[in-house]
């Protein structure tokens, strides 16, 4: 056994990663040659030392930081706030405010017009809520279907 | 098997109780690397909002902690280039603590000495190269495997054994540096 073998075995030692019929070999090296034998101490010392590092505590403060993170974070499925109260906002709120401009600007001569706008609007809210659970399904789902059929590993 | 469960046990995973059980050796993991607890803080704050963001997208094919250890080692690495840690030298605050203190023996002093010393050679562990710094750190302070530390550190058992011998031999080194 070279003196290079035997530095190589002896750290796999010290990672419990050699057998133990080669370890008496490995030992038998130190024996007849000093500057093994002094490597050997040294990196065994320097092993046992590493096995008795000091425990280091995470401060509680920072625990605290790391619990706010899903406060202060928006994360990345809800990429935009597509929420049933703002898609019911959006469903009433600006056909309704088309209506209202159009009646309140021009009342006289579009009345039939504002009639058609306002039956138009009717219509409209009413298709949106029927489609609403698609739309939020929809509006949810498209990242998601993305990511698996790249099939991202995170 | 790719069941039809993965997806929905990623998602699953409570990331309250990712920081309850994860942020100590995460904490712990980038001090040893970074070798500043300002750093660990920054570092720690990072991977748990990587791990917030990732937390959809997990999708269990690799454990928790793996994933886990993973981030932080991309991390660590990544602040460690942005600070440029200087891996070949200490600080002389550093050099001159390690050699003066006094060998170990059994009193309290000599107890707070050594914990001291351990605390120092701890603090040369940042010295190393990041890929010698995390395996040391997992090997000795998180009790893992080199199947282990090769799925975190993304390389094969045969380069953790080298970078784990490697870092010793550094650590051997700067010791004997430092006591010259």
């Amino acid at each position: 056994m070279t003196c290079e073998q035997f530095r190589e075995a002896y750290n796999r030692h010290l990672d419990r990663a050699l057998g133990e019929d080669e370890l008496p070999f490995v030992l038998a090296h130190a024996q007849q040659c000093h500057g093994c034998a002094v490597y050997r101490d040294s990196i065994a010392s320097l092993d046992a030392k590493l096995r008795h590092l000091p425990g280091v505590e995470i401060p509680a403060r920072l625990v605290r930081k790391l619990e706010e993170v899903p406060r202060r974070s928006t994360p990345s499925g809800a990429r935009v706030a597509w929420s049933p109260e703002l898609l019911w906002a959006l469903s009433f709120g600006i056909p309704a405010s088309i209506v209202f401009v159009i009646l309140r600007e021009q009342p006289a001569s579009f009345q039939a017009a504002g009639d058609f706008l306002l039956a138009f609007a009717g219509t409209l809210v009413f298709l949106l809520s029927i489609l609403r659970p698609i739309f939020l399904q929809g509006l949810s789902l498209p990242g998601q279907d993305r990511r698996s059929q790249r099939g991202d590993a995170p | 098997m790719q069941g039809p469960d993965r997806r929905q046990e990623g998602r699953s995973i409570d990331y309250q109780k990712l920081v309850a059980d994860f942020s100590g050796r995460v904490y712990r993991q980038a001090y040893r690397i970074l070798g500043s607890r300002q750093d660990a803080e920054d570092a720690t704050q990072e991977v748990f909002l990587k791990v917030y963001h990732g937390l959809e997208d997990f999708r269990g094919e690799a454990q928790v902690a793996t994933w886990i250890y993973r981030i932080t080692f991309n991390v660590c690495v990544s602040i460690r280039q942005k600070r440029h840690i200087d891996h070949e030298s200490l600080s002389d605050v550093d050099k001159g603590s390690l050699s003066n203190l006094p060998d170990p023996g059994s009193g309290p002093d000599e107890r707070l000495a050594e914990r001291d010393r351990l605390e120092q050679l701890a603090l040369l562990i940042a010295q190393l190269p990041e890929r010698e710094a995390a395996a040391i750190t997992l090997f000795y302070v998180e009790d893992k495997s080199y199947a282990e530390i090769s799925r975190i550190l993304e390389i094969p058992p045969g380069s953790v054994a080298t970078a784990l011998h490697n870092g010793r031999e550094h650590l051997r080194n700067l010791l004997k540096k430092d006591r010259e």
